[in-house]
């Protein structure tokens, strides 16, 4: 690994912010890949609907213009 | 994947953990193994029930996808349900459903037209379910006299108001069909909400669509000076349905990168401004929440079904897998029920397709493709493949820059 982190922040703690949702149980795992391991399947799981509540959805692209 | 953030560091993403690491970190990483897709006869985890009341509506939204000027939508029409029609759907929902509480969602058209039948329903519902129920009406606001704001308040019923920034942004695509603004009408309602129910602002969701998407700063600032809107978030930001009809941009990395890094510096100097708030949340959500893990074995490809949550019904009580889903896509009805080998053929199809796109996708765990591009070509889906991309990549940075900046709450 090229490590090329700067000292002018706190690389640990902005990595661990960054990773802040590591799976350790079993079960959890199983119930995540079952759903097929894509972070809006996590979001419905957690908030039982994929738009209605302001999770998931589209992402916001501003690629889709008006022309 | 990786990305280098403005103060030097690079961060890469492994796909197969899930982690972010320091450091570059370019090796090659296994194809993903995907299982077969498994044939499915059950729901079984369906509570919502979104209701297209009518396909009715006063407003001609220039980027509405009932315009008629999409692919595979239909248009503006007269088409609305009836008493009768509610009647057999909520038999159907007894016979289908047995989560509780059921959630409607009362959807249109602009579904406050035909507001006898908006009572009728939850009336009826709470009568069936003995209040073991939940009501959302998806509404532009016009029609929301205080009259009917009371009734439907006193009833604790959520309200998800469109609103597109405030009245010059608004009323620039959100008119009738003279082309007249509509947010003097809307900004009359919550005005009246907020000074009559101020604890259910809190409840009630302010839905953006953001067409003005390069205008985003200046609708974040005019949204903060505003009495009414200050503090009211926008609940859920969309961006608009992609039209291949009228072409839909290759989006290029370094463009949308810059464009966020500007709007990331604006929101740096106004954290208190809830718009652009409301916007990194969103953007950065995904990767905020994604599991980090490594699967041990083939992953089944995502797809809503038969996982969802939530039907659609529409006017004619025909059943889709979602409100979003194009109208050619149904998969039964009311009065047949689903129709489990045309559930499976569509669900096979797109599952099949991803499988061959995804097995070496960096993005594949924060994809927001969904059930929805079962419409589009091959080529349609290599724009949406590289948009997803340049998007997964660009949030990425976007999450990195907010970590390090300490923006991430």
């Amino acid at each position: 690994m090229n490590t090329t982190l700067r000292e002018t922040v706190d690389i640990n703690n902005v990595l661990a912010i960054l990773n802040n949702n590591v799976i350790e149980e079993e079960n959890k795992k199983e119930a995540i890949q079952a759903m097929g391991i894509s972070s809006c399947q996590v979001a419905c799981m957690s908030y039982k609907c994929c738009t209605a509540h302001g999770r998931g959805g589209k992402y916001i692209q501003h690629s889709f213009k008006i022309k | 994947m990786k990305i280098q953030t403005r103060s030097g560091n690079i961060y890469s993403y492994n796909k197969q953990t899930g982690e972010i690491v320091g450091g570059d970190i370019s090796v090659q990483l296994p194809m993903w193994r995907f299982a077969p897709f498994v044939y499915f006869e059950s729901l079984p985890e369906v509570d919502s029930f979104i209701l297209g009341l009518t396909e009715q509506c006063n407003l001609r939204c220039t980027y509405c996808c009932y315009s008629g000027n999409y692919a595979n939508k239909r248009v503006h029409n007269t088409s609305s349900m009836d008493s009768g029609g509610v009647d057999e759907i909520f038999a159907f929902i007894d016979s289908f459903a047995s989560r509780r509480p059921i959630k409607f969602f009362i959807y249109g058209g602009e579904p406050l037209l035909n507001y006898n039948l908006v009572e009728y329903v939850i009336d009826k519902a709470r009568k069936r379910w003995n209040n073991d129920v939940s009501f959302t009406v998806s509404t532009n606001g016009t029609t929301l006299t205080k009259e009917r704001i009371d009734r439907l308040v006193v009833n604790n019923v959520i309200l998800a108001v469109s609103i597109d920034g405030t009245e010059s942004f608004h009323d620039r695509y959100r008119v009738d069909a003279l082309g007249n603004g509509s947010y003097s009408k809307l900004y009359e309602a919550l005005s009246y909400i907020k000074s009559t129910y101020p604890e259910y602002t809190k409840k009630m969701s302010l839905i953006m669509t953001l067409a003005s998407f390069d205008k985003i700063a200046e609708i974040a600032e005019a949204w903060h000076n505003d009495e009414i809107l200050h503090d009211m978030a926008p609940t859920m930001m969309n961006s608009l349905v992609p039209n291949f009809t009228q072409g839909v941009d290759r989006a290029d990395y370094e463009e949308v990168k810059e464009f966020y890094n500007t709007l990331l510096d604006t929101y740096e100097k106004h954290q208190d401004w809830v718009v652009l708030r409301k916007l990194f949340e969103s953007c950065v959500a995904y990767w905020k929440e994604r599991p980090i893990f490594e699967p041990m074995s083939a992953v089944p490809m995502a797809t809503c079904l038969p996982n969802n949550t939530k039907l659609y019904i529409d006017t004619n009580l025909q059943i889709g897998v979602c409100e979003k889903m194009s109208d050619n896509y149904r998969i039964g009805s009311i009065k047949d029920g689903i129709d489990w080998n045309k559930a499976n053929d569509i669900v096979r199809n797109y599952y099949n397709r991803r499988v061959t796109r995804c097995k070496n996708c960096y993005a594949v765990r924060m994809c927001n493709m969904c059930l929805t591009a079962i419409e589009y070509t091959d080529e349609q889906w290599d724009v949406l493949c590289h948009n997803e991309q340049v998007y997964t990549r660009v949030f990425m940075y976007v999450f990195c820059e907010m970590a390090e900046r300490g923006l991430i709450k």
